[in-house]
């Protein structure tokens, strides 16, 4: 299904020309964040680029103009498993990306690492009564370190998409360390361009 | 699926059902109040089992100032709810243990906004997760993301029966008075214990656990309609036991699903923590285990050949720890029971709901049928038995004529 939308999406999209090369901008991502596939939440990252190098690849009708870059920022998630937990992630990232010129799609692999607070539901007090209930509380503090990939699109304009998977590991002093995955799917925009120095 | 096959499957493949801790969290709040109907009844009931089926039909006989009785085959209440307090500092159930639903179900199940009181519950999303197959433990923690239910914290689900559903209806309930023979005509229902003893009625209400039906052990006159007797024997009711050790130090995971999780014949077994969340200061590891593989354990026929066998598969599990800090341990063998005989319906066969259906059916609007195993929504849960029973008086007395 998702490969799916993602060609259709690639292949309606007009053959736009890359981001202007000569501008930097702060760009923001910003998201819903599902991880395990069943949490939601949402997303949003700073992902500033430097050490962009454009190069040209001859193919047999065209050549290819790629941009490499490499990126790093903070990103700030937060997401809910009804009835159990909400928690909040703020980690650095660091990694690389390549981008076409010709549409406008990139991809990028990124690591990352941070912190992690689980506002975990240790105990619900039922009102026999009414059936109302009250919620007792435990915060658990955690790493989340992660890999992820991302694919994306950056118009002409200043928007763009993204999606980003990613896996990782959910580690609490108090649990060990369990598997972490999550999906997040999301926009794109460049704030604040400037002129290149 | 039954919900333990369900719980192991998702611990294993962890993604298989992923939607599932939103559908229990969306269940809050969807209430509904049971007690809301036309009586065109006022004769006498007597209701056959004083399991959570049982004592919930008399609880809401007893609301309705309907003439009633409940025989009940065991020396106590609770059929397969059940407390032991011998253990620990906390009480365990010894029987059905997890609240399959919003907590809220619990008020729901009371149906009384006047009742004063709380109870603490736990969500049961455990966070240490172990696989043990092919001799390997292997962990799966992820698996706790897709699953999640809750469990009482400091008291059972037998206290909860007995307090706020049974407290009000002792006074109807006989116990140690199994039936052998159940007789309905046009006249009503007479009902003859293993005393001898006639036990007459205008309606009776049969919760008792649907393999004392496939075993024969009452009889009826006139027989089940056929149809009704196909549904029964399509019911697949493997063995089912619980056990509990204690132990001096915790070296478990939270849960520990054991065997073959997929294809026919996989293992329904599962070691956890039976003190998760309930702040005790002792270590009690529990074993559900109800499936095929349960008859090996129930044919020991020796409690203490059973936990030493237990034991000596944790020792295995675990790197010889379990012996050297064995404690003490609680066998709870339904199918050793003579009045439960099995654990309870995991498989249906073929139509579901059709066959569920047919068991619920009444008979000649004189028999009829609620339990843990005839309710389709919630099958196999105590408030899935509770809410059968609860339909069930409905039925009796809403659609029922004045008697003759």
């Amino acid at each position: 299904m998702l490969p799916t939308i993602l060609a259709v999406c690639l292949a309606s999209s007009p053959s736009v020309a890359p981001p202007d090369e000569s501008s930097v901008a702060v760009p923001l991502q910003a998201g819903l964040f599902v991880p395990y596939g069943t949490q939601p939440g949402a997303r949003v990252a700073v992902p500033v680029e430097f050490r962009a190098r454009t190069f040209t690849r001859a193919r047999r009708r065209r050549s290819v103009t790629r941009t490499g870059s490499l990126f790093a920022g903070p990103r700030l998630g937060a997401f809910v498993r009804p009835a159990q937990h909400w928690s909040l992630t703020a980690q650095g990232e660091f990694g690389y990306k390549l981008r076409g010129h010709r549409r406008g799609v990139y991809s990028a692999f990124g690591v990352g690492a941070g912190y992690l607070l689980e506002a975990r539901i240790v105990r619900v007090r039922v009102d026999l009564g009414t059936a109302d209930t009250d919620v007792t509380r435990e915060f658990r503090h955690g790493l989340l370190p992660e890999a992820s990939y991302t694919v994306g699109q950056d118009f002409e304009n200043r928007w763009g998409w993204y999606l980003r998977p990613s896996v990782g590991a959910k580690i609490l002093p108090s649990v060990g360390s369990s598997l972490f995955m999550a999906i997040e799917v999301g926009f794109r925009v460049r704030l604040m361009p400037r002129r290149a120095r | 699926m039954n919900r333990r096959a369900f719980l192991q499957r998702c611990a294993e493949l962890g993604a298989t059902l992923p939607f599932f801790s939103f559908l229990l969290a969306c269940e809050e709040g969807q209430g509904q109040r049971y007690a809301d109907f036309e009586v065109n009844f006022d004769g006498r009931v007597i209701v056959v089992g004083a399991g959570a089926a049982g004592l919930a039909e008399g609880y809401m006989l007893d609301r309705y100032g309907i003439e009633f009785e409940i025989l009940e085959a065991m020396p106590r209440i609770g059929g397969r709810v059940k407390r032991d307090d011998t253990l620990v500092d906390v009480p365990i159930d010894l029987g059905a243990e997890w609240i399959h639903s919003d907590p809220g179900i619990l008020a729901r199940l009371i149906d009384d906004p006047s009742v004063e009181g709380s109870i603490d519950v736990v969500p049961y999303s455990p966070d240490t997760i172990s696989v043990y197959r092919k001799g390997a433990l292997r962990p799966l923690n992820v698996g706790g993301n897709y699953y999640a239910e809750y469990k009482f914290h400091r008291t059972t689900w037998f206290d909860f029966l007995e307090r706020y559903i049974a407290s009000g209806i002792t006074d109807r309930i006989r116990l140690q008075t199994p039936i052998t023979t159940v007789e309905h005509d046009e006249t009503g229902v007479r009902i003859t214990d293993a005393d001898g003893g006639l036990h007459t009625a205008d309606r009776v209400l049969m919760t008792v656990p649907q393999k004392v039906h496939q075993d024969g052990r009452i009889a009826f006159s006139p027989p089940w309609p056929a149809e009704k007797k196909r549904a029964l024997d399509a019911l697949s009711i493997p063995d089912g036991l619980k056990v509990f050790f204690e132990f001096t130090e915790r070296f478990y995971p939270d849960l520990t699903a054991v065997g073959s999780l997929l294809g026919e014949g996989g293992s329904d077994k599962l070691f956890y923590d039976a003190m998760f969340r309930k702040d005790a200061d002792r270590h009690v590891l529990g074993l559900f285990h109800v499936g095929p593989g349960a008859a090996d354990y129930v044919g020991l026929g020796d409690d203490d050949a059973l936990v030493q066998r237990l034991l000596e598969e944790l020792d295995a599990m675990f790197d010889g720890q379990a012996t050297p800090r064995f404690v003490r341990a609680i066998v709870e063998d339904w199918s050793a029971n003579p009045f439960i005989r099995a654990a309870y319906p995991t498989d249906v066969g073929g139509d579901t709901p059709s066959t569920l259906a047919t068991l619920r059916r009444p008979i000649d609007a004189r028999l009829y049928f609620a339990g843990a195993g005839v309710d389709y929504e919630n099958q196999s849960t105590v408030h899935g038995a509770m809410q059968s029973a609860y339909a069930a008086v409905e039925r009796i007395l809403g659609d029922m004529p004045q008697t003759p």
